[in-house]
Parts: structure tokens; sequence; C-alpha cells
């Protein structure tokens, strides 16, 4: 379309409109402002939860800037179900203590940050040539924003990054590493040291390198190579790639899906491909930059809705509705909802029922990324909506990660067959980028044939996988729970973040817990919000009950030592233990 | 035993204040600036607390008596 036609269509829809007028000038007939309706519209009449609460101060996000909030979301929705423990309402329950001490502990860090910066570009400033400007030339890096990585995340870098060898399953192997000059240089001792994985994303067990799965990836790549040499749109759509993408679509319950070969790359290519300038975003504050990054790719306008409150989502949508486009007030061309299936870092999964209720009521897209909640959720693994029950077919664009559940790399946009052949011609990741390489595409293929249950050799082990998921992420949760950890997340997730709060507990445990031979991620701002330090434990199937109970013992003599267990345990064990499998 | 003890309860107090962060000549220097003030809260106390607190309970009985 080029400039004259937008143009013209511009003009279209500002032209007059022609009333008819009498002698006077005075509009004849039914003076349109008058004929609007006087009774509240069938859209009104449902939302009488929604105007009792009176709109707060205005908390809209700038298009565009996707700040991490730091309070909890204002009130927990009512709908929710009660079993779901919302994350404000835990945050609420810590003692005060806990809060005081980690902010009084960033006080004295910041402070002691700033007075070493402040004395080492007085007495050493050849180590901060990088921070000023010289020779006429603007600094290289910002000395304000790389406060926080120079002195507080380097100060704990050997805790994250850790460089591991072999095959990353239930059990790794971590090379050992040591520091003389506090973290800014590593030197390996050589040393390999196995190590209990709670890290990996492995929820199925399938990173193996031994197996049903890597024989066929090994048949495969005698068969076909190992690179298809070319987009798909090209020369490298094979066989193996449409018959994987047809049973993707198959396993997840729409008509056809996409495949991409890198799962960040699924969501920042494609969003663009959906919306364009002129659309509505409206996201989750908690999703991940991979959904950040398509949407601001897009061009589309952002707005964002308080985590998993399906009734923050409502006013901005009535609020977006109402004001239309931004300078211009014209309505919007698309409204897309972004939200994800399962949230890594809160372990909950997103109010899916509500959604599909304002999907009904308000005719937006919605879009569920099911990167951790696909093979990990649901009674036959098949996503969030398989958990929740809901028609696959009622969410518009379902997206997910082979990443995860499969022991592959790459995603999928799944939807219906007109949308999918629009996103073959148009994603730039389905027309510009090489097609999934061969072995990790039959990686996905045989591994998801195994979880559907269509192996012919290995029938139950899909579904066994499944089941010994579930068991395991119950049982550690609810361990957790009872030793008194303040956990987050919904029974039954698949990843189990425990909070740590303080910045000098996050480094302490990892290094605690590496001192007992178990490898953990914790996560600390700017991935979560500055106060709420955790460390996520990441479940798997090939974790046996004997590796479990280990790491519950260390972790739980860790949380003595470091005083962790402030979690005060109204449920009993009872009412957990009767939520078997779903 | 006692050493133990002693030794976790410090750890406890470097992880909730975040000195375990610290290289450990920043935590002499910060522990040093915490026990200054304290021995100068101390000083202050046991100098002038029970003189002025004498002057304060006579003020008081001033103003109930008159």
């Amino acid at each position: 379309m080029g400039k004259g036609k937008r143009a013209i269509q511009s003009y279209k829809s500002t032209e007059f409109i022609e009333q008819a007028r009498d002698a006077e000038g005075l509009v004849l007939g039914q003076n349109p402002f008058k004929a609007a309706p006087s009774t509240s519209s069938s859209l009104l009449s449902c939302e009488t939860v929604c105007e009792q609460q009176p709109i707060k101060a205005n908390t809209e996000k700038k298009g565009g800037q996707q700040t991490v909030s730091e309070t909890a979301s204002p009130t927990p929705a009512p709908s929710s179900s009660e079993e779901k423990e919302k994350g404000s309402s835990e945050l609420e329950a810590v003692p005060s203590f806990i809060l005081v001490s980690t902010y009084l502990s960033f006080l004295l860090l910041l402070v002691i940050a700033h007075m070493r910066d402040f004395f080492g570009k007085l007495f050493y400033p050849e180590n901060y040539v990088q921070l000023r400007e010289q020779n006429g030339y603007a600094p290289m890096v910002s000395d304000f924003e790389s406060l926080w990585s120079r002195r507080l995340y380097g100060r704990i870098r050997d805790c994250f990054n850790r460089p591991i060898t072999g095959v990353a399953g239930g059990r790794v192997h971590l090379l050992d590493r040591v520091s003389h000059d506090f973290n800014n240089t590593f030197e390996f001792t050589g040393r390999v040291r196995e190590v209990l994985n709670l890290a990996s994303y492995n929820y199925l067990g399938f990173a193996q390198s031994h197996g049903p799965c890597a024989d066929k990836v090994e048949q495969a790549i005698r068969e076909n190579g190992l690179t298809h040499g070319s987009t798909r749109a090209e020369a490298g759509c094979s066989r193996l790639l449409a018959e994987t993408e047809e049973m993707v679509a198959r396993f997840v319950g729409t008509e056809a899906a996409l495949i991409v070969s890198m799962g960040y790359a699924t969501n920042a290519l494609n969003i663009p491909a959906l919306v364009s300038k002129g659309c509505l975003i409206i996201s989750d504050e908690l999703n991940h930059s991979s959904l950040v990054s398509g949407a601001r790719l897009s061009g589309a306008t952002i707005r964002v809705f308080g985590h998993n409150n399906a009734h923050s989502l409502e006013r901005e949508l009535r609020r977006c509705i109402s004001q239309g486009q931004p300078r211009t007030h014209r309505p919007w061309k698309k409204i897309l909802v972004v939200v994800e299936g399962l949230y890594s870092m809160e372990g909950e999964t997103c109010c899916l029922p509500e959604l599909i209720d304002l999907r009904r009521k308000y005719g937006f897209y919605l879009f569920v990324d099911e990167a951790h909640s696909i093979g990990a959720l649901g009674k036959r693994g098949r996503g969030v909506c398989d958990h929740f029950g809901v028609d696959p077919r009622e969410v518009d664009v379902l997206m997910g990660t082979f990443t995860k559940s499969f022991g592959a790399a790459g995603g999928y946009i799944a939807g219906n067959r007109a949308l999918i052949d629009y996103m073959r011609l148009h994603s730039h990741s389905a027309v510009y980028s090489e097609a999934m390489s061969v072995p990790v595409l039959a990686q996905v293929s045989s591994s998801m044939r195994m979880i559907m249950g269509e192996d012919r050799e290995h029938a139950l082990e899909g579904q066994q996988r499944l089941d010994q998921l579930a068991i395991n992420s119950r049982y550690f949760a609810r361990r957790l729970r009872e030793m008194g950890f303040m956990t987050l997340g919904d029974p039954g997730s698949p990843v189990v973040p425990l909070l740590l709060f303080s910045l000098g507990k996050i480094p302490a445990f990892s290094r605690e817990c590496l001192r007992r031979n178990i490898a953990v991620v914790v996560v600390s701002y700017p991935a979560t919000s500055i106060i709420t330090g955790r460390v996520r434990f990441c479940i798997s199937a090939s974790h046996t009950r004997e590796e479990l109970d280990y790491a519950l013992e260390q972790v739980s003599e860790i949380g003595d030592l470091l005083m962790l267990k402030f979690h005060k345990n109204t449920t009993t064990a009872a009412g957990e233990n009767t939520k078997k499998l779903q | 035993m006692v050493f133990q003890s002693l030794k976790r309860l410090n750890h406890q107090y470097e992880v909730t204040t975040g000195l375990y962060m610290l290289e450990s000549w920043e935590k002499y220097i910060v522990n040093g600036i915490i026990c200054a003030s304290f021995a100068l809260l101390i000083y202050t106390a046991v100098n002038h607390l029970p003189t002025h607190s004498v002057s304060i309970v006579n003020q008081l009985s001033n103003y109930a008596a008159s």
C-alpha cells in the first residue's frame, strides 16, 4: 500500500457525514446524540463487579515501557480459585523484619558501591577508562547504569553462568572454577564434579544421550543429513518438517502449526507478523522478554495489565477501547492480549477461563505463550488448555517451545489454518531464517510421538513420564511448604520458586547448595522485583524420589542456617494429599 | 562448640545485613563503623543518662506539683 492509498483512506474515515437539515439548519430526523441508547448495553450490564471498583490513580504504563513492578498487584481477583496461592497474598505474610533487613542491606550495598566507585576513580583512574570521556569521545559504558553489574552482580558472579559439560539431565557435570580476585577472573581447577541438576529445563527428562529418541535422531541424520540448508519458504521444506508440523498441530489440538528454529525468535519475529502500527497489545506485566521484544518490534501500542488479574485486564480493555488509538482516537485495528501459560519466575498459570470469558465478551485475539506449560501441565501433557479443560480452538494463537519438555530447541506457533498459512508467507522467521536443523527436528518428532503414545515400542513411556513429573513436582512443593519455606506457584507446576528476599542470602544459598552437590538457579533483580530474590527449582521426571529427598534434606539444612523458614503452615498436609493427579 | 555457634551467628548476621557479599577489608570497615557508633552510644548513655534522667524526674515533679 503506497502513500497515496493511505491518504485516501484517512480522508474517507474523517469524511463529513451529511445530515438532512431543515430550513434553519437544524438536523432533521433523529439527532445522532439523542438517539444513543439510554439503557445500558449488554456489555455494560455484565460488568457490575467492575463498575463497583473505582478506577484508582492512573496505573497506566507508558507505551513501550515495561517496568518491573515492585509492589504486588493491588487486589487479588475475587474470582480466582482458592487453591491458587497468589503471589500478592504471600508477600503480605512476610515478617516485616525480613523486608526491613532486605531494604537496609540494599542501602548498605549501594552506599558501599558508590563509595568504591568514588575512591576508585580518584586513586586508580586507569581502571575506569570505559566510564569516562576521553579525547573528545563519549564514554563507552554508562557509569550509572553499569553500577549494578559492576558492583553488585559482579560480587556474586560465581553463582551464575557456571560452565557445564556433558548431558544436562537429572545429573550434570560442572567444571570447577575458582577466583582469586573477587570474581574478576576465573580459572578452572581441572576438576569435574557431578551434581544433582535442579536447574535445567528438563521437565519430562528427554535430555538424554541414549534411548529411543537418540536412536531416532541418529537414523534421521543418516537419512536426511544435518541441515536443510535453506529457509522453509525456499528449499528447506522437507517431509520431516511437514510431518512434524502436522504432529505439533495434532498434539496441541489446533488445525495447523508453524515451526521456528529458535524459541526466542518465535515470539520476537511472529508477533510483528500478527500486529502492526495501529493495533493494540495488552500484555501481562511479568511477560518474558521475548514477548516484550516482539511487541516493541511490531510498532503497535503496548499497554500492561496487572499480573494474572482479570479485573485489571478488563479495566485496561475498556479504557483503551473507549479511547481508541493514541492521537486520532480511531478504533483499534486489532487488539491482541498476550499472556503466558506458565510464568516461570512465579510458577503460576494464567487465569485462562476468565480470559476466555473476556475474549467472548470483548472480541480480542488471545495469544498464549506455552513455553513452560506445553508437555508439563495437563493430564495428557497438552499444556494449559488441557490443564483447565478449555478447547484449544478458543485461543487464537498458541505458541510454545520445544526446549523445556521435549529436550530439543526451537518453537512453534499453532492456530487455525488461515492464520498459519498467512504466517508462512508474512512472518520473517518463516521466510528469512533457516528451517530447523534435522537432528533437533527428529528429537522433537520422536519425543512428541512418545508423549502422545503413538510410538509402538514405547507406548506407555510418555504417559509414565507425565505422571512422574506431576508426582515429583507436587511432592517437592508440598514438602517445601511443610518445612516452612515460602514458595510461590500453583500445585502441579514443575517450576517451584522459593523466596529468599535478601541479597545476601542469594549467593549464600547457591554456594551452600554447590558445596552439597546440588546445582540450582538463583534469581535476583532485574529478572524479579528488587526485594524478592528467589531460587527456582526445576523438577524433572528423571529425578528419582531418593534424589528429591536428598535435595529436600539439604535445602532444609540450608534453610535453618540462613533463617529462611518463615512461612506459617495454615493448610494441612491432608488437603494437599487429596489433590492427586488431575 | 561455642566457636561453632558463634560462627553460625556471625554467618547469619552477615547474610541478613548483606555484609556477606563484601570483601573482607570492606567488612572490617563497616563493622568498625558500627562498633564505633555503638561505643559512642554507650559512652553517652553511661556518662549522661543518670544525671539526665534525674533532671527529667525533677522537671516532671515540678510540673505535677505546680
